[in-house]
């Protein structure tokens, strides 16, 4: 019984650090690479960008929820072709007005996946698989499906829609 | 004709020895590879193997792995005895009087005699060039795979001439009075130097458009006779052949020359990702000329401090299985196979991998013990490789000789001609059982000068052995060879020498050093 | 504490919004007259006996199927965000019924009314968002390129919301590919132009110009002192002095101010009013000046009449209607 209840003390302990973890993160989830490939196929955009994580797939996963996180929050930079994007929700407030939401949106294996698609061919490879300290830095192609997370936050309440108020 | 053949060896040698010597220049490797097109041009010095050698340059081929660019010039004339090769100034000099850019551009851009120009080779060759990458990341942009074509256009700053060069062509005669002929062989890279500004300038100023008027298209015809685009050299390469005829010892210069180029010129080298393990599989093939036992170099890639990004030599590998990939991409492109034969670690799935040419020649020097003398001697084997399977068993044609130094006074010397077949329990450990048949000599100073005596002073030798190599330090492997001789079919002279120097069937070990080129 | 406070204040804007809901703004995309004149798609007009060249939009929709790809592509995604592109085509054949009409108006207020196409355009679409649309196709060698340029402009304020240029790719593929690329490129740019020019109404008002005019009839002239509930006032300030407690914190600029014209220009008018049975609407340009005109009608005895060009332009007369 003590062994149970030291148990559930230390999951709780350790959600609870986990959890706080990801708020520090949160705040600080700004230094990642994105750039504009081309300019996607309708309501899609098109771009590379950077992940870091332990593994490989660590870090891929880092990099597609980079791509969403950018989408949502710091707009996509334009290129040769293809003009910037601005994010879904420009208020930078946003986050810390809605950080539960975003912080089950993000969750491992969260809604966020829904929305990003990679186009990479097989895995992260070549100069776009560099081992740095602490684990790998990977850069993958993806597809964010932008109109349908900018609908799905326009209906969760997070976004205003442009019709909004008329 | 055993010289030609050492000549040969030696040439090959050199060649792999020069190449290895130049990667030692510190550059990021990306697995960046695209198609170069080639045209292949012919110095002819004004005397009369001009029609020899350039029947033996246009019937070449270069394979696959290149696109041709059918120029108008495929000669040049450069009088001078072939005592000597053209040096790198004389040919400098007649490349730029030569409006070889221009022609490039014609052929390319299909030029009529109307100046008009159009761009199916450049789309086609786009569309060939593409690789799965490109075509999936042409499905996730709203211009689409129609735009895979246009990839062609960067293509054309990946267009070369090779000029060709034949000197000291001698005639010569075999003990036997058969006419051989050999050649030297020099070949020289140029490079159209021409970015995409160029390029996008030359469409400005050149292209004509359907609905130009006659002064617009005079204007663009004259802008084209007046381009200057200059041909940067890039690489020389060396060689020697020999033949029964002068075209067929120039022929035989060929190959060597444009492996040669090749290890100089790092565009042509072809670079991939490994896209995944248990075999090593990467998406190239017959469309870049690959062939099995071709041998390829792992890079990883880390980032130092400063975020500068470094590329990490790892080990070598060489081809096993070929896919045959000469169709366009459709995003699933067949992998070929490989086995990785040398380094510390396992080569892993999204490393670069890039090609690393070799001859496969390994040669294995070392004292021998025991064996038919009973006595030590010394050792040299050579051994070609074959093929290579996806498990990485190795089969291998062999080449040994060996002297028993304890009997120097008959010198007695063993050649042998065998068949190995070298098993990989671990990348670093080769177990190669062999047969091998051969013969033994023995001499000795005396006035008989029959044209038997050779076969009378000669025994038959059997040898079913095995050998062992460890990696050192790829491509240098220490070895240990067992191997049991057979004296049988002893020839009556051999006979009489071997009542003094006492050779006789037995078993025998072998260590040394193995060094692969 | 936080979350209910955030709850409540969610509810509220919630019943604003269910009780009043602006008027939409509608939106139109016209050539722009560079690509117009580019492309030829000119007519001469008479005005005042000058003879001057005008983009013949008719012409280039009808002839041009280039700028009807683009017109859709973008006409495709303003309904996804529920905002119905208007179609020029149909305004201006609406236009060309309402010109014969025109002709018959001009007898009462004795003058012509001139007009350039494009006002004309304006004034009978009533877009109040306009898109004015240049693009330009280069050819590079056997590749084509688009180059374009969008601009979102206010109809009322002829202020640009939102600016967007840029190229396609350079590619040898349909042309219709790169145009809808080109949409693409500048699609969600252009929104969040268009959404930051919403937010912009919604906090400080609707941007409107109101213009008065004078009649012969009209008993005095605008820099007349008259009488007005028995003190002393310049016309024209005793206007300035009601927009100054009607407009959103009191914002309008004096654009022309003479004996026959007054000009009120960045007039912000708020987006709701009462109604007379006290309820919050939704209200333009006509509606806003409404209670003026009954005041001056009521208060100077003479006819007063209002009408509106477009939801944020409106032209008050004096002395007649």
């Amino acid at each position: 019984m003590i062994a149970l209840t030291l148990l559930m003390t230390f999951s709780a302990v350790s959600a609870n650090a986990q959890s706080k973890d990801r708020r520090k993160s949160f705040k600080s989830w700004d230094n990642y690479e994105i750039t504009t490939e081309k300019v996607g196929v309708d309501g899609t955009k098109f771009v590379k960008v950077w992940g870091f994580g332990r593994t490989v797939d660590a870090a891929t996963m880092a990099a597609k929820e980079n791509a969403v996180h950018a989408c949502i929050f710091r707009g996509l930079p334009g290129s040769a072709t293809a003009m910037s994007t601005p994010p879904i929700c420009p208020n930078p407030d946003t986050l810390a007005s809605h950080e539960d939401y975003f912080q089950t949106f993000f969750a491992a294996g969260g809604p966020y996946l829904a929305y990003v698609s990679m186009t990479t061919d097989g895995v992260p490879s070549g100069t776009d698989r560099r081992k740095v300290k602490g684990g790998y830095k990977v850069g993958i192609y993806v597809q964010v499906m932008y109109d349908n997370l900018k609908r799905k936050l326009e209906a969760d309440g997070i976004a205003r829609k442009l019709s909004s108020g008329f | 004709m055993m010289r030609n053949t050492l000549l040969s060896v030696l040439s090959l040698v050199l060649v792999c020895w020069s190449a290895s010597a130049q990667e030692k220049i510190k550059e990021v490797v990306t697995s960046n590879y695209n198609r170069n097109s080639v045209s292949i041009v012919n110095i002819q010095r004004g005397d009369s193997y001009d029609s020899n050698t350039q029947r033996a340059v246009s019937g070449f081929s270069l394979g696959d792995k290149y696109d041709i660019n059918n120029i108008r010039t495929k000669s040049l004339r450069m009088p001078k005895t072939r005592t000597e090769g053209v040096s790198q100034t004389e040919v400098d000099e007649v490349v730029a009087n030569t409006a070889f850019a221009r022609e490039i551009l014609a052929s390319i851009f299909n030029r009529d005699s109307n100046g008009m120009m159009d761009d199916k080779t450049v789309r086609y060759r786009g569309n060939y060039d593409a690789k799965d990458q490109d075509v999936i990341n042409a499905r996730a942009a709203r211009v689409g795979t129609d735009a895979l074509g246009d990839l062609g256009h960067g293509l054309v700053s990946g267009s070369y001439i090779v000029l060709t060069d034949f000197y000291k062509i001698e005639r010569n005669t075999d003990s036997k009075g058969n006419v051989y002929w050999t050649t030297n062989a020099q070949a020289y890279a140029y490079k159209i130097g021409m970015d995409r500004d160029a390029l996008d300038s030359f469409y400005e100023q050149c292209w004509i458009y359907d609905d130009d008027d006659q002064a617009a298209r005079e204007a663009k015809n004259r802008a084209f006779r007046n381009l200057d685009i200059p041909m940067i050299p890039v690489a020389r390469a060396t060689s020697a052949g020999t033949g029964s005829s002068v075209e067929e010892a120039a022929e035989s210069c060929m190959g060597n020359l444009i492996t040669g180029l090749e290890n100089r010129i790092p565009a042509w080298e072809v670079a991939v990702s490994i896209i995944g393990k248990r075999p090593l599989r990467a998406k190239i093939g017959t469309k870049e000329g690959l062939k099995n036992g071709d041998r390829y170099r792992a890079y990883s890639y880390t980032e130092d401090r400063n975020g500068n990004l470094k590329s990490v030599k790892r080990g070598f590998l060489r081809a096993t299985e070929i896919s045959s990939n000469t169709g366009m991409s459709i995003g699933e492109t067949e992998p070929s196979k490989f086995y990785q034969i040398s380094g510390i670690a396992n080569i892993d799935e999204g490393w670069t991998i890039k090609q690393s040419n070799d001859a496969g020649i390994g040669v294995a020097l070392g004292p021998k013990f025991l064996g038919l003398g009973n006595s030590v001697g010394i050792g040299l084997d050579l051994d070609y490789l074959m093929n290579v399977s996806n498990v990485g068993s190795m089969s291998y044609f062999l080449l040994s000789g060996s002297i028993d130094l304890g009997k120097s006074d008959y010198l007695p010397l063993f050649v042998g001609l065998g068949f190995g077949y070298g098993l990989h329990l671990t990348r670093m450990f080769e177990i190669m059982p062999y047969a091998m048949i051969g013969g033994e000599h023995m001499g000795y100073s005396n006035s008989d000068k029959s044209n038997d005596r050779f076969l009378r002073e000669s025994a038959l030798v059997l040898e079913p052995g095995v050998r062992a190599a460890v990696n050192v330090a790829y491509p240098l492997q220490v070895f240990a060879k067992a191997y049991f001789d057979v004296l049988t079919l002893q020839g009556p002279l051999y006979k009489m020498y071997n009542e003094q120097v006492g050779h006789k069937s037995g078993l025998g070990i072998q260590f040394g050093l193995k060094w692969t080129f | 504490m936080k979350k209910s406070l955030a709850i409540a204040a969610l509810l509220l804007a919630c019943q604003f919004m269910g009780w009043s809901q602006a008027k939409k703004p509608t939106i139109m995309v016209v050539p722009a007259d560079a690509f117009c004149e580019r492309y030829g798609y000119v007519q001469q007009v008479n005005t005042m006996g000058e003879t001057v060249s005008s983009p013949d939009y008719s012409r280039a929709m009808k002839e041009n199927a280039d700028i009807r790809t683009l017109v859709s592509a973008m006409a495709d995604f303003m309904a996804k965000n529920d905002f119905p592109i208007q179609s020029l085509e149909q305004e201006l054949k609406r236009l060309q019924t309402e010109d014969a009409e025109m002709a018959m108006m001009t007898g009462r207020s004795g003058g012509e009314i001139e007009e350039t196409p494009l006002e004309r355009l304006r004034r009978t679409a009533r877009a109040d968002i306009i898109l004015d649309l240049d693009y330009e196709i280069h050819r590079v060698g056997p590749q084509k390129q688009v180059s374009f340029n969008l601009q979102a402009i206010d109809a009322y304020s002829s202020k640009i919301i939102s600016g967007n240029t840029g190229v396609s790719s350079a590619a040898n593929v349909p042309l219709t590919s790169l145009l809808e690329e080109c949409v693409l490129s500048f699609k969600d740019n252009f929104l969040s132009g268009l959404q930051h020019h919403f937010d912009d109404l919604f906090a400080n008002g609707r941007e409107i110009t109101i213009t008065f005019l004078r009649y012969d009839n009209c008993p005095f002239y605008f820099d007349d002192d008259i009488e007005i509930d028995g003190e002393d006032y310049e016309f024209g300030e005793w206007i300035e002095e009601w927009l100054q407690d009607n407009t959103v914190e009191g914002r309008f600029t004096t654009g022309a101010s003479s004996a026959n014209r007054l000009r009120f220009n960045q007039v912000r008018i708020p987006l709701y009013a009462q109604n007379r049975k006290g309820r919050d609407v939704a209200i333009d340009a006509d509606d806003f000046v409404k209670p003026l005109v009954r005041e001056l009608r009521k208060k100077l005895n003479v006819t007063v009449g209002a009408s509106p060009r477009g939801l944020g332009d409106v032209w008050i007369t004096v002395g007649d209607k």
